[in-house]
């Protein structure tokens, strides 16, 4: 366990799906500290630094990013790609969290080098347990790829 | 003449040839060089001791004149003579000149009998001299002489003539005319003409051929037949040559002249060498030289020798070389006739038998073993004509055969023949009757091709183009379909794969048919075709066919695709809510159970509003669902009254928004379900106010333009616009650009699938953000629109 919480980037854009994954980490005490962002415009600006150049202490590079796939504007996937071409970004974990099962999307999420693919549980106790379990294992049990400085 | 003979000859010919030239060299000597040969040699010796001997004679001749000259002086200068004379000549001249009585006078005289006596005594002591005498040089008495009978007698007279007429003291005269048959010479002196006496002729006489001769004699240094001859200025002899000379009798010959070359010469004062027949008439070598006497007298020297005696031992040489280059040359003969003989035996047999051979009798053989090349020839030969065997007997067998087969062949060949004629005529009835046409593309290297009837007929070309070119057939084709031609064909031809291909060709009318086309190359023995040929058949409403299916396929594809979209697009966002309902249900039972009830009000919100999205996006999903089935009858719409209603619609929003919205006045009536293009309008002009954004002065306008057979109706905005990047997007379902924004993300795409079913488009153009939008759709008028009510109940 590292004592740092563990920093997290979230782009969904269902307000509802955002806050239960907050409130999920909350009630499983992970130290945490996440960025919701609502479309993949948005995300990327935050991501590349549009703006601001350089990761530093106001503002942290995120351990991992939760990504849906169904966002507006830029989609998920093209985030994903948009990561994964990017040198300073493409050691970055990122999470495929999404309702859709398709087929098509798993494969090209995972084309795209998705870290994982995680589909959204209906049932509320697999909701907070998939949360609990993926707060500690990115947190606990995950090397991170960009020693912290 | 046989071959042996020939070479012998031959040999026989050069042989001779070369020894008869060394002799003739060694002889003759050789032309254009110091070499005289042995001839020249003998020659030019002969000729040195003829000029020798010659210049010696005229040397003995002219001193013996001068000593008979010395004589006549001595003589005459004798005191007794000269006194005894003088006397007597002036008692002469006191008597009378009658002769008879001179004679008698000096006869009477003791002084003439002195002068004889002393003559007489004189002769003693000169016994060369035949007879010495005086004569008184006037009247020619004879005064005293060695012979009594002359004195008292006259001189001859011309004679006397003669001696007057010469003016030197002493001279010589020749007087051949003598009775003894010999030549005198007359050694003649004047004298006493001193004081009163009268001149006297002191007159000796020397027989030539007594004293002269002798003092020729020339021995053996000229040989056997060399001889001195003496000729007077007239060529007449002087002396008795050594034979008579040619047709005369030997008393006359001294009186002769003689007619020869080198005598002519001599007589006429000239010296030097000349080869001439001689008195005798024979060849001889002469050199001639002469002496002047007083008086144009002269005395002619030829020494002479017969050329047969010089050239005598040299002939005898010839002789010897001939006899001994004839026993060569019987050698050589005898030697080539062996030669020949070697050479030639072997030679004939190989003729005769090679003779044999061409007449047809193979059987016949040199056989004879020769050593050397000949050998080499003859075996050779042989073996020839042992393989020359085996081919007859080869040829003979396979002629044998090869006639057994060619009956055979013939019989087969008029099976095969009407084998072919029937299959022509078959040939004939299918071209006929055959449904394809044919192509024969019969001459590959100049590009000429036979089609069948049908298939000019095919192609729509006149009859008259049933002769053509493939390149000309080539420039047709579908510029589309060349390069799946060429490849075809290519693969025909350099891989032998099956020739079937299809094709547009483009007819005269300009229309395009599908045909497809079979065929098959022949090849000749290295594999490159000559000729192909094949089949033709019109396929173009098979090709219709089936790119109406491939269309249809495709259409349904996408229709598929279209489907399965929606279906992961519906599950993924109808999800959605469920997951909010179910998590968050399950956090107000926990906060319920643990009782928390901080933010058990919110959380059921939440549910609530989840709840309620789902339901609408049932709602619009079956909306959706319904457009493929166009349900309501289709009718005439005016586009003005479908502004209007929707701006009465929506008019809440629009005060509560302070939109202006502008309605153009020629907006056309329009063909279809007005239901469904009023959901249209209302969703366009709704998005518009939706996105008008900050825009303090919004503004909307309703605007059409006609466009071909197309109404194209526009809703314009100052609004936000889109940005360029998410002008297709927005139509996509489910698809939002703003998360904030209250709506489902069916509304636009519910629109365009509407105007999609009416047979138009719906499309946005906006200079991207801040810059406003228009929305336009598109409408079929007239015809188009008249299909679409007739198809009214077409399943989509």
């Amino acid at each position: 366990m590292r004592g740092e919480p563990l920093r997290i980037l979230l782009v969904e854009d269902n307000e509802d799906h955002a806050e239960a994954v907050k409130r999920s980490f909350r009630k499983h005490k992970l130290k945490n500290h996440i960025v919701h962002l609502t479309d993949g415009e948005s995300a990327l600006d935050f991501l590349l630094g549009r703006g601001e150049h350089e990761w530093s202490k106001t503002r942290l590079r995120p351990h991992l990013v939760i990504l849906d796939l169904r966002l507006p504007r830029v989609d998920g996937l093209e985030v994903l790609r948009v990561i994964k071409e990017t040198d300073e970004l493409r050691r970055m974990p990122v999470i495929i969290l999404t309702s859709s099962k398709a087929e098509t999307d798993i494969a090209r999420a995972y084309d795209y080098r998705a870290n994982s693919y995680v589909v959204k549980p209906l049932d509320f106790e697999k909701f907070v347990g998939l949360m609990k379990d993926l707060g500690f294992y990115w947190l606990a049990w995950n090397v991170n790829p960009y020693p912290e400085t | 003449m046989s071959l042996r003979s020939k070479m012998a000859l031959s040999f026989g010919i050069l042989s001779t040839v070369v020894l008869i030239a060394v002799s003739l060299t060694r002889t003759f000597g050789i032309p254009f060089t110091s070499d005289l040969g042995s001839f020249g040699e003998a020659r030019l010796e002969a000729v040195r001791s003829l000029t020798l001997v010659a210049d010696l004679m005229k040397d003995r001749v002219t001193d013996w004149l001068s000593e008979r000259s010395s004589d006549a002086r001595a003589i005459s200068e004798t005191v007794l003579i000269a006194s005894l004379t003088a006397g007597m000549t002036n008692q002469m001249l006191k008597s009378s000149t009658d002769t008879e009585t001179i004679h008698g006078f000096v006869k009477a005289q003791p002084e003439f009998q002195s002068l004889s006596q002393q003559l007489k005594d004189m002769l003693r002591s000169y016994k060369r001299y035949e007879a010495i005498l005086v004569a008184e040089a006037n009247s020619g008495v004879v005064i005293g002489s060695t012979d009594d009978r002359q004195v008292g007698t006259s001189l001859d007279k011309a004679l006397l003539r003669r001696l007057s007429d010469l003016d030197s003291e002493t001279f010589f005269v020749i007087d051949p005319i003598h009775a003894d048959q010999s030549a005198h010479l007359l050694t003649v002196r004047r004298f006493g003409s001193a004081g009163s006496a009268n001149p006297c002729f002191l007159v000796m006489t020397v027989d030539l051929e007594r004293v002269l001769k002798p003092l020729l004699h020339v021995g053996a240094g000229l040989g056997r037949s060399g001889e001195v001859v003496l000729v007077d200025q007239d060529s007449k002899l002087l002396l008795k040559p050594s034979q008579a000379p040619a047709g005369m009798s030997p008393p006359g010959f001294l009186r002769s002249r003689i007619e020869t070359k080198p005598a002519g010469l001599a007589a006429a004062g000239k010296e030097g060498v000349v080869a001439a027949k001689d008195y005798r008439g024979e060849e001889v070598l002469a050199a001639y030289r002469s002496v002047e006497l007083s008086g144009k007298q002269r005395i002619g020297i030829v020494v002479k020798r017969d050329i047969a005696e010089v050239f005598g031992p040299l002939d005898k040489r010839v002789l010897a070389a001939s006899l001994i280059s004839l026993l060569g040359i019987l050698c050589a003969s005898g030697m080539g006739f062996w030669i020949a003989g070697k050479i030639a035996g072997p030679v004939d047999s190989l003729t005769r038998v090679a003779r044999e051979v061409a007449g047809g009798n193979l059987d016949a053989r040199v056989g004879a073993r020769v050593p050397g090349e000949l050998g080499i020839l003859t075996d050779t030969f042989d073996a020839m004509v042992d393989r020359i065997r085996r081919w007859q007997e080869d040829l003979e067998s396979q002629v044998k055969e090869r006639t057994a087969e060619l009956t055979a062949e013939i019989a087969e060949r008029e099976r095969v023949e009407d084998a072919l004629r029937a299959s022509e005529e078959r040939f004939e009835l299918a071209v006929k009757g055959a449904n394809d046409g044919l192509w024969d593309w019969f001459d590959m290297g100049r590009d000429l091709a036979w089609f069948s009837p049908r298939f000019t007929e095919m192609v729509g070309w006149p009859d008259r183009d049933r002769i053509g070119s493939l390149s000309h057939l080539q420039s047709l084709v579908h510029p589309k379909d060349r390069g799946k031609v060429m490849s075809a064909i290519r693969g025909h031809v350099d891989r032998d794969e099956p020739l079937d291909f299809e094709c547009r060709v483009r007819t005269p009318s300009g229309e395009y048919r599908w045909f497809r086309w079979r065929g098959e190359a022949l090849r000749n023995s290295e594999g490159v075709p000559t000729r192909m040929a094949g089949s033709l058949q019109d396929v173009t409403d098979r090709k219709m066919a089936e790119e109406e299916l491939e269309r249809l396929i495709a259409e349904l594809e996408a229709k598929n695709a279209e489907l399965e979209r929606f279906t992961y697009t519906v599950s993924h966002d109808l999800s959605s809510p469920l997951i909010t309902i179910k998590t968050f249900v399950g956090f107000v039972q926990e906060d319920l159970r643990q009782g928390n009830p901080a933010s058990v009000n919110e959380d059921l919100d939440r549910i609530s509003r989840a709840a309620e999205k789902m339901s609408v996006l049932l709602d619009q999903l079956l909306e959706l669902s319904r457009i493929g089935r166009i349900v309501n009858v289709p009718t005439e719409v005016p586009l003005h009254e479908l502004a209007e209603e929707t701006v009465d619609l929506l008019a809440a929003r629009i005060a509560e928004r302070q939109v202006v919205v502008d309605i153009a006045l020629d907006l056309p009536t329009v063909f279809g379900d007005r239901a469904r293009l009023m959901e249209v309008m209302q969703n366009l002009v709704e998005n518009a106010i939706k996105f008008m954004g900050d825009q303090p002065n919004p503004r909307i306008r309703i605007s059409a333009e006609m466009k071909g057979n197309e109404v194209i109706v526009s809703v314009s905005d100052n609004g936000m616009g889109v940005d360029l990047a998410y002008q297709e997007k927005i139509f996509g379902l489910f698809e939002k650009l703003d998360p904030a924004c209250q709506g489902t993300g069916i509304g636009l795409a519910l629109a365009k699938r509407i105007v999609e079913v009416h047979g138009g488009r719906l499309w946005v153009k906006s200079e991207g953000p801040g810059q406003g939008s228009t929305f336009s759709f598109s409408l079929p008028t007239g015809q188009e629109a008249a299909l679409l009510s007739s198809g009214g109940d077409h399943e989509g």
